[in-house]
This record gives structure tokens, C-alpha cells and sequence, in this order.
């Protein structure tokens, strides 16, 4: 078994936090002379420590680390750190313990490995280096003797402000790569940092690489999406998030074309283009064996470049110094296939004609037969959707054919559909309306909401080939033909009040579809405006007029509602008889209330127990009433 | 200039929008006597009472023309002979009305002495139907006994499908016993089969009772005296757990003013009652609960009554300008809808029509299940 030897002489070089240390480690049982140094004195008088330093063991703040590093790095000894307990970071970067006899074992071990540092200029990156701005996440984007208040709403103006910036970078094999992002992070290890946490990145600080990481956000969302796990305690994944991408080589010329300056880690900064190099095997440094297992010393001279995630030389220009927008930008293929079949489905064309008119039959004899289950076949039949959402994208991009075509073809879908169904309800031989008729001619401020959350389905599923078959789903949800056949029954009957309800309804539906769909085609990127500003408003208006009889039919509904439940809750006593209601509906004239009483009494009631529970009735309403009963008696 | 015209057209805007009539004080009080039983057996639910009372005159304590209503409050020791000697104290003092939180004993014991003084006599707790067709001077708050026994005994056989009955009262108790016996005969009517119809009043027969451990009744209406009724529904809950309870009004206002008492006793309790604790209430019965609560008292069918005798007797006396007690009298005994402590109500030929609600008791407040106009 081999066994651990010892430096024989090493210095200790601690400062004021570490000074309680210094007995701890120049007793050390590891037979190791030990000439503890502050590190002021130490910087001071460096030439005459190291004329015979050979090894030294290090207990300082995070901050002064770097500098130290350069020192030992200037001087060529090797070196152990040995942080404090408190110092969380710095045990967490060198994989050590929390047990401070072992971290001292290992500090002494006569066994250092180098490692490479990452130079720029005269300046040693000891974990990272920032070009750009990475608000809400990166400790350096605080302003320094401010409130966390404000530098919580500093850093949130910048996430909101966030701006892509065009970066070329160089490698050492003269790969030249052209792209925007928000930031690049220069890596010499990724135990530490944020970006750890985000995703699993493979790298040794032995491999002769600097690893260089591009942010490139394309919206705001796909940003906060990105660092949501640093809120979240999970495991950083092994594939690449869609917002970044990176590179391995041994040196990066970087140019930014807003930034001015690379930020270090330990607060210093260097003025851009930046040359970053690559200083293999540089440092001997003291550390767990778990370190070294994930840092083993790798030969390979190929550059990786991940880059497939970050816009292309052609779509940098497009985002360059232009903010981010909230939500991302619909892909070029996504939206000219999307694009491709509006246009089509904008077009009348034989199918459309023939499916409205099967639909609208369908729908009606549904309609007579009080068959749920055939006005549902008729709705999924209806190919009066894809019109709706057409003249939405066609609204949304300003496309006038577009606009001019779906009109069209939702006229003339319309126009069939009430032909139709008030012509069969001309011929039928029936003139009653059924419970699913009725169902249609009140439409409320609910049937808004229903139509609202449809015309989101409809343009979220039709901009997402996979997700396809929703569409029966969200075409059952809408529900255009059966209204505008209720409506064309209402003509047949020459009842208006059925036909002005059932097509309210319609329209409600047709209004609330487009405005949704628009802002959602909006919301997924297909464009960043509404250019057809016009065309969305003369909508938005409809949408505003349509909405008030729908408030007062809601309103009515509501009210039908609270005074039905009201008078199920109520019993009368009528000249000693105890009268109980059952039930009851409310309906509103012009000028009178008729409720409709289902009442269940022990003994009959004559006229003048009606009469005077006709009074106890109308007592509860300021409004006059008509009053229907039902009786039933309880044997 | 132009300011100038805003500033009108605001002002004649904000006066045209306020409703509210501002009373101008005229200097004037009209005397209202109240007998309360502040002392003696009954003294229980007075305080309640009186509370509801004052809390009522302090919300409203002018007459439209500006007269204010000031109460002669007499205590009537919970005793005849102190009762009729406080209402010849009030007479002497020449109060316009007067307000009775006495219970039906008494007003049934001093029906003719009303009768024959006609001074306008609200009574607000008593419920025996009996009161108000034997002097034509006194004018119930309170719905009867004759109906919330209707009520009570529909509920039961019409509505919760139950046939078998149990009847305890307590004889000696003049609500308990004419309560008790209405809803035997209403009952009965329906078809309903009563198990047994029980007096308990003494130690000796509530342990009589106690022994016999099980009934096997649907439910039990009892009307016995607050501490009875909690002794037996404890017992009961532990021996049939499935027998259902109901009682008549007051139960839980009584159970409040115990000192101590296990508030879970009565939970799953029906009763017949004046108000519910749950639902809409308006912003005057808030401002009643707050003025209660500031004096340290909760909501309660006794301090609600007497809320609503106060709104009646305003009424009456806005509407008699001359203040002559037979135009207060008639305005009592046929008055106008009154918006009251649980909903609208009236008094036709002395008889309140009013709201009579079934709720079930939980956690001290009271459910509403029904409600029977």
C-alpha cells in the first residue's frame, strides 16, 4: 500500500478571518514546518517568501483568491486551500469537506496536480468572466451600497430592456462564429456559477480548453424559462437549453458590438475585443480526489462549437440591438407552412360549400329531434372554423387577400347555413322549438368566454402540426353552426326574437374567435404587431357592441338564477295550509316577471288560497308578477 | 365664470343624489314606556332585549317631524302583581305606547287591564296565539306558536319524510305547553304518529326519563326550558344517535345567556326561528350587530324582536301626527311593510306576518334550512 507523504516545510499565508487558523495549522500532526505569513506581509515582501517557497497552504477571502493565484502562478509553487468553514463556495469549488482536519491533510499532501488558467492579458480568470448582461442572475449586475430594493428593480428594468448584441469570436484554429446573444460567459471550470446549475456541462480544468458560453435568448419568457431552475433546487440537465450554446478552444478572441468591457469574477474588469488564452498546466494545486475524477487531464486538440440553439449569421442581423421580445418568434419554416394552409383555407372552394350545407342539415334535423348527440356530429362536420381563423392571421399580418377571402367565405357560409335551415323549417311540418333551440337564443357574457377560449384552441392548435386532432375538440367547444341553424329556424318560423338570439350568439362566437385567435397568434410569434390596426379595431368594436346584450342577458340570467333559488328556499303558509315550493323558473317580459311554480301542498287549494298566496308571492318583488302553478299533492 | 358654473352643477348634483332626509330637531319627545322583566325567573332573555332596544333608538331616535322617542324603562320583577303596578307607573306618566318584552304568562294574566287603559301595547316576545285576540289594544312582533308549530310539524312530516314523533314540554311552562300542544295537533293532522307526548319539569321525572335510555321515534320536538332541553338533547345524542331534534323559538338565544355551556350540545339542532345567521344582511342590521356586540351582546331572536317592535312603533307614530293613541293604536294593528330585522314584515289585525324560518344550529349560529312566509 503506498503511503501519503507530506510536504516537509510549507508556508501558511492567511488573512484577518483566517487568523484564528494559524495554531491549527502550524500544530498540524502531518510533521510539516509551517511559517504562517499574514498576507499583506506577504505581498509586500513576495520576492524574499518565494526565494524559498516551495509549497503553500492558503486560507483567504473568495475576492483575494484570483490575485493569489497569479502570484503562485508568477512564482511557480503549488499551493492548498484551506477556507474557512463559512467559506461555502470555495469548499464546494475544490469538492473538499466540511471536516477541517481532513481539508488540512489534504492542503499538506506532497502530491499537487496542475491545472490550466485561463489568461487575459496580465489577468488570471480563476472561474468566469461576463461579456453582456445576464440581469436577475448574475451577482454582478447589483449596483454596489444600494438597497436590495433597488437593485432587485435595477436588474429588472435590464431584464426588461435586454437586448441581443452581435458577437464575433475567433478560436485558436481560426474558426471565425458570427452570432447575437445577450452574454457570453468565459469558463475555466463550471463546478461554481450559475450556469452549473442550468445545465451539466462536461470539462476538466486539465483539458487545455477554455469553455466559452453564449447566451442567446429569443424572447423574454424563453429567458426566464432558462433560469427558472436556478429558483428551483433540481438537477442541471446534460442537454443544451434551447437559448444557449457553447464552445471549447484554446484561446477566443470575443468582439461585442455594444458591450465595452469583460467583467471578472472578482469584480475587475478589461476593455473589449478580448483575447482569452489558455495557460495549460500553469497552477500545482492541492485537492480532494473527487476533484481530480472529474478533472482529468485531457490531450485532445479538437475545438467542440455547439451552436445549432443561437441565430445564424443572416438572422443575427435581424436581432441585433433590438429588445427581446416577450414571447419568441414564430420559426421562418413554422410560419410560412402555418402561413401556407390560412391562405388556402381562406379560399371558397366546393368542399367548404358542400360540408356547410351537410353541417347546417345535420344541425337542424338535430335540432328538431332534440338530439344532443347529431348536433354534436353536425359541429364537428362544420368547416366554418378555418375561415375565422384565417381572417384572424390575415388581421394580424395585415394580409388584405387574406382578409378579403375569409370574409368572403364566412358571407358565404353564413348565407347557406340560414337558407338552409329556414328552408327545412319552412317544409318540416313541426313549428315548436325544442329544449336545444331554446338552449341557443340567449346568449350571456358566458357564451363570450366559451367563444374567447375556443379562438385560443383553434389558432394554438392550428400552429402546432402535432396537436391536430384538438381541433374536433375545440370545434365542438365553439359550436358554430348549430346557432346560425336555430337562427335560420327562427326565419322559418318568422319568429325574430329566435333568429336576432341565436344569431347574437353566432356573432358572439365569430367575434370572440377572431380577437382571441389574433392575440394568440400574436403571443406564439407570428407577428410582433397587429398590423392590420384597423381591421383589429372595427373587431374590438363589434366585440364592445356585442357585449351589452350579453351583459344584460347575463345579468337577466343571474338574476333568473338568485330569484329561482330564492323562491325554492321559501314555503308559504296560506290560511293555514303549509304550501311548498318545489320549483321554479323565472322569465322576463317587458314590463312583468312570469314565474313558473312547481308547488307540493297536503290539501287543495281554492281560489282564495291562490289568490292570497299570489299576494305573499308578490310581496317578495318590487316588479309585478304573472304566476303559473303546478300542483302536486302529497298523499 | 366657468368654475364658478362647475361648482354649481357639482353642488346641485351631490344634493340631488343624497336620499337621505335630514331630520330638524323640534325640541319635542314623545314618552314610550317598556315593561322588561330585568329581575326574577324571566330576566334571562331581557337584557337581550333591552339591548336591541336601545340599540334600535340609538340608530333612529327622531320621529320624521323631529320629536324624539324617549323610553320610561320599568323593571317588572318578573312578577304579576310588580307588572301591573309598573304599567299604572307608566300610564301615570303618560307614555304614548308601550313596548312588552314580557312572555305570554303575563301578558295573557294582564290582557284586560290593557283592554281596559288603551294605551297601544307592542309585544315583542310573548307568542301565545291567544294575545292578540283577547284585547284589541296589544300588537304582535313575534309570529304565534300556533304557527311556527305548523311550521315545525310540516318541516318534520313533508319535507325531512319524518312519520314518528316525540313530544317534551314542561307543563308549568305556559310557551312550553300551548307550543307543545300545537304541534301534537298539527302533526297529527298530517299524518304523523306521536310516540309520546312527555311533561318533565321535576328532577325525579327527568330521571324517570333518563332510565328509559332509548326511544325509537324519528325525532323529538321539545320545548322545554333551555337547561332541560340541553340536559335531554345530551343524553339523547348519546343513546340515538340517529333521532333528529327540533325546537321552537328562542333556543339559542336562551342557550347564550347561560354562563357556561358546551356549544356543541346543540349542534345539528333544528329550530323554528325569527332570523338566520347566514345569508345577505343589510347595512343597518350590521350597524344593530356592532351596536350589540359594543355592549356586549351577539345576535339574537330577543334582541332582533325588539329591534323590529321599535321599527313598528316609529312607524306608527310618524304616521299619527297628533300622536292620539287610537291612530297609534290602528297603525300598529294594521301597519305598513316595515323592512325588519330578517326581511319585510307586517301587522294585520294585531297578528305579525313575518318570515318563519327553519334553521339548524351549528357552532352557535343559526343555518338557514327553509323559509315559510
Amino acid at each position: 500500500m503506498e503511503s501519503t507523504s507530506y510536504y516537509k516545510k510549507a508556508y501558511f499565508i492567511y488573512d484577518k478571518e483566517s487568523q484564528e487558523l494559524v495554531d491549527f495549522v502550524v500544530e498540524n500532526k502531518f510533521a510539516t514546518t509551517i511559517t504562517a505569513v499574514f498576507i499583506k506581509d506577504f505581498i509586500e515582501n513576495v520576492e524574499k517568501f518565494t526565494a524559498d517557497l516551495n509549497h503553500a497552504v492558503v486560507s483567504l477571502s473568495q475576492e483575494s483568491i484570483p490575485e493569489f493565484l497569479a502570484i503562485a502562478y508568477k512564482y511557480d509553487f503549488s499551493i492548498g486551500i484551506l477556507p474557512l468553514l463559512s467559506q461555502k463556495e470555495q469548499i464546494k469549488n475544490l469538492l473538499l469537506s466540511s471536516n477541517m482536519e481532513t481539508n488540512l491533510e489534504i492542503a499538506l499532501r506532497d502530491d499537487a496536480k496542475r491545472i490550466d488558467l485561463v489568461r487575459l492579458d496580465d489577468k488570471l480568470v480563476y472561474s468566469q468572466a461576463i461579456v453582456g448582461d445576464i440581469p436577475l442572475v448574475s451577482e454582478k449586475m447589483r449596483k454596489v451600497n444600494h438597497s436590495p430594493l433597488t437593485n432587485f428593480m435595477y436588474a429588472l428594468k435590464k431584464f426588461f430592456t435586454l437586448k441581443l448584441q452581435k458577437f464575433d469570436i475567433t478560436t485558436k484554429n481560426g474558426q471565425h462564429i458570427s452570432t447575437a446573444g445577450s452574454a457570453i460567459v468565459v469558463l475555466n471550470h463550471t463546478t461554481k456559477g450559475f450556469l452549473s446549475k442550468v445545465f451539466n456541462l462536461e470539462q476538466s480544468m486539465r483539458d487545455g480548453k477554455i469553455t466559452l458560453v453564449i447566451i442567446s435568448p429569443a424572447s423574454l419568457l424563453d429567458y426566464v424559462q432558462l433560469f427558472s431552475s436556478l429558483l428551483f433546487v433540481s438537477k442541471s440537465t446534460k442537454t443544451l437549453p434551447e437559448s444557449i450554446g457553447y464552445l471549447q478552444s484554446e484561446s477566443f478572441l470575443i468582439k461585442a458590438s455594444s458591450s465595452k468591457k469583460v467583467r471578472f469574477d472578482n469584480g475587475d474588469k478589461a476593455p473589449l475585443p478580448a483575447e482569452f488564452i489558455i495557460i495549460p498546466e500553469a497552477l500545482a494545486i492541492n485537492a480532494s480526489e473527487k476533484f481530480w475524477e472529474l478533472n482529468q487531464k485531457q490531450s485532445s486538440q479538437k475545438e467542440t462549437i455547439k451552436i445549432a440553439n443561437l441565430p445564424d449569421k443572416s438572422e443575427t442581423e435581424k436581432y441585433v440591438e433590438k429588445r427581446i421580445p416577450f414571447f419568441r418568434f414564430a420559426s421562418e419554416e413554422r410560419f410560412k407552412d402555418l402561413f401556407l394552409v390560412l391562405r388556402q383555407d381562406a379560399k371558397l372552394n366546393k368542399i367548404y360549400i358542400v360540408l356547410m350545407l351537410l353541417s347546417t342539415f345535420l344541425a337542424a334535423f338535430g335540432l328538431f329531434a332534440d338530439s344532443t348527440a347529431v348536433i354534436i356530429g353536425a359541429m364537428l362536420v362544420a368547416p366554418l372554423m378555418t375561415p375565422i381563423v384565417s381572417l384572424a392571421m390575415g388581421l394580424l399580418r395585415a394580409e388584405q387577400g387574406m382578409i378579403k377571402d375569409s370574409v368572403w367565405k364566412i358571407f358565404v357560409g353564413v348565407f347557406l347555413a340560414l337558407l338552409a335551415s329556414s328552408f327545412l323549417a319552412y317544409l318540416l311540418p313541426y313549428s315548436e322549438t325544442t329544449l336545444e333551440m331554446n338552449a341557443r337564443v340567449n346568449p350571456t357574457l358566458l357564451d363570450l368566454g366559451i367563444a374567447i377560449l375556443s379562438g385560443i384552441a383553434a389558432a394554438y392548435t392550428k400552429s402546432f402540426k402535432e396537436i391536430s386532432q384538438n381541433l374536433a375538440g375545440v370545434a365542438i367547444a365553439v359550436a358554430l353552426v348549430p346557432p346560425l341553424a336555430v337562427a335560420g329556424i327562427g326565419l322559418g318560423y318568422s319568429d325574430f326574437n329566435m333568429f336576432f338570439g341565436a344569431f347574437l350568439l353566432f356573432f358572439t362566437n365569430l367575434v370572440g374567435i377572431v380577437l382571441a385567435a389574433v392575440l394568440t397568434f400574436q403571443v406564439l410569434g407570428f407577428s410582433n404587431v397587429v398590423k392590420s390596426k384597423k381591421g383589429f379595431a372595427f373587431v374590438f368594436i363589434l366585440l364592445v357592441i356585442v357585449s351589452f346584450p350579453l351583459y344584460f342577458s347575463y345579468d337577466h340570467m343571474i338574476e333568473r338564477y338568485k330569484v329561482a333559488k330564492m323562491l325554492k328556499e321559501h314555503r308559504f303558509i296560506v290560511n293555514n295550509k303549509y304550501i311548498i315550493v318545489k320549483d321554479a323558473e323565472v322569465f322576463f317580459g317587458r314590463e312583468t316577471r312570469v314565474i313558473d311554480l312547481k308547488l307540493s301542498v297536503r290539501e287543495s287549494l281554492n281560489r282564495k288560497d291562490l289568490e292570497d298566496l299570489r299576494e305573499d308571492i308578490q310581496r317578495l318583488f318590487d316588479k309585478k308578477l304573472f304566476i303559473t302553478t303546478e300542483l302536486e299533492y302529497i298523499l | 365664470m366657468r368654475v364658478f358654473l362647475l361648482v354649481l352643477v357639482g353642488l346641485l348634483f351631490f344634493t340631488s343624489c343624497d336620499n337621505t332626509h335630514t331630520i330638524v330637531k323640534n325640541g319635542k319627545t314623545v314618552q314610550i314606556g317598556i315593561l322588561v322583566p330585568l329581575s326574577g325567573k324571566n330576566k334571562r332573555f331581557s337584557k337581550q332585549s333591552l339591548a336591541g332596544l336601545n340599540a334600535a333608538r340609538d340608530m333612529q331616535t327622531y320621529l320624521k317631524d323631529g320629536t324624539e322617542i324617549q323610553f320610561i324603562i320599568l323593571d317588572t320583577k318578573s312578577d304579576l302583581s310588580e307588572a301591573r303596578k309598573m304599567f299604572y307607573a307608566l300610564k301615570k306618566q303618560k307614555v304614548k305606547a308601550i313596548i312588552s318584552l314580557m312572555g305570554s304568562d303575563m301578558m295573557l294574566a294582564m290582557h284586560s287591564i290593557f283592554q281596559e287603559n288603551h294605551i297601544p301595547i307592542i309585544v315583542t316576545l310573548a307568542t301565545d296565539n291567544q294575545i292578540v285576540n283577547l284585547s284589541d289594544t296589544i300588537s304582535q312582533v313575534c309570529f304565534t306558536n300556533k304557527t311556527q308549530a305548523l311550521v315545525a310539524a310540516h318541516y318534520l312530516r313533508d319535507e325531512k319524510l319524518l312519520s314518528n314523533a316525540a313530544i317534551i314540554y314542561d307543563r308549568s311552562n305556559h310557551y312550553s305547553y300551548a307550543l307543545a300542544k300545537e304541534f301534537k295537533k298539527y302533526y297529527q293532522s298530517i299524518g304523523g304518529k306521536v310516540d309520546f307526548y312527555l311533561s318533565i319539569n321535576t328532577p325525579k321525572e327527568l330521571n324517570k326519563f333518563k332510565n328509559q335510555k332509548n326511544i325509537t321515534s324519528d325525532a323529538l320536538y321539545i320545548t322545554s326550558n333551555v337547561i332541560t332541553t340541553l340536559d335531554i338533547i345530551k343524553m339523547m345524542k348519546k343513546v340515538s344517535p340517529r333521532l333528529k331534534y327540533i325546537s321552537g323559538d328562542g333556543l339559542l338565544s336562551s342557550t347564550k345567556a347561560l354562563d357556561k355551556v358546551d356549544a356543541s350540545i346543540l349542534d345539528g339542532v333544528y329550530v323554528t326561528e325569527h332570523y338566520a345567521s347566514n345569508g345577505k344582511k343589510d347595512k343597518k342590521i350590521r350597524d344593530l350587530e356592532k351596536l350589540l356586540h359594543k355592549e356586549g351582546y351577539d345576535e339574537s331572536s330577543y334582541a332582533f324582536l325588539a329591534y323590529d317592535s321599535y321599527l313598528l312603533l316609529q312607524s306608527a307614530l310618524n304616521q299619527c301626527k297628533n300622536l292620539k293613541n287610537q291612530c297609534i293604536n290602528n297603525s300598529l294593528r294594521n301597519s305598513m311593510i316595515i323592512h325588519g330585522s330578517s326581511g319585510n314584515f307586517n301587522i294585520r289585525h294585531g297578528e305579525a306576518q313575518r318570515r318563519v324560518f327553519v334553521d339548524k344550529i351549528e357552532n352557535m349560529k343559526l343555518y338557514k334550512e327553509i323559509v315559510t312566509y
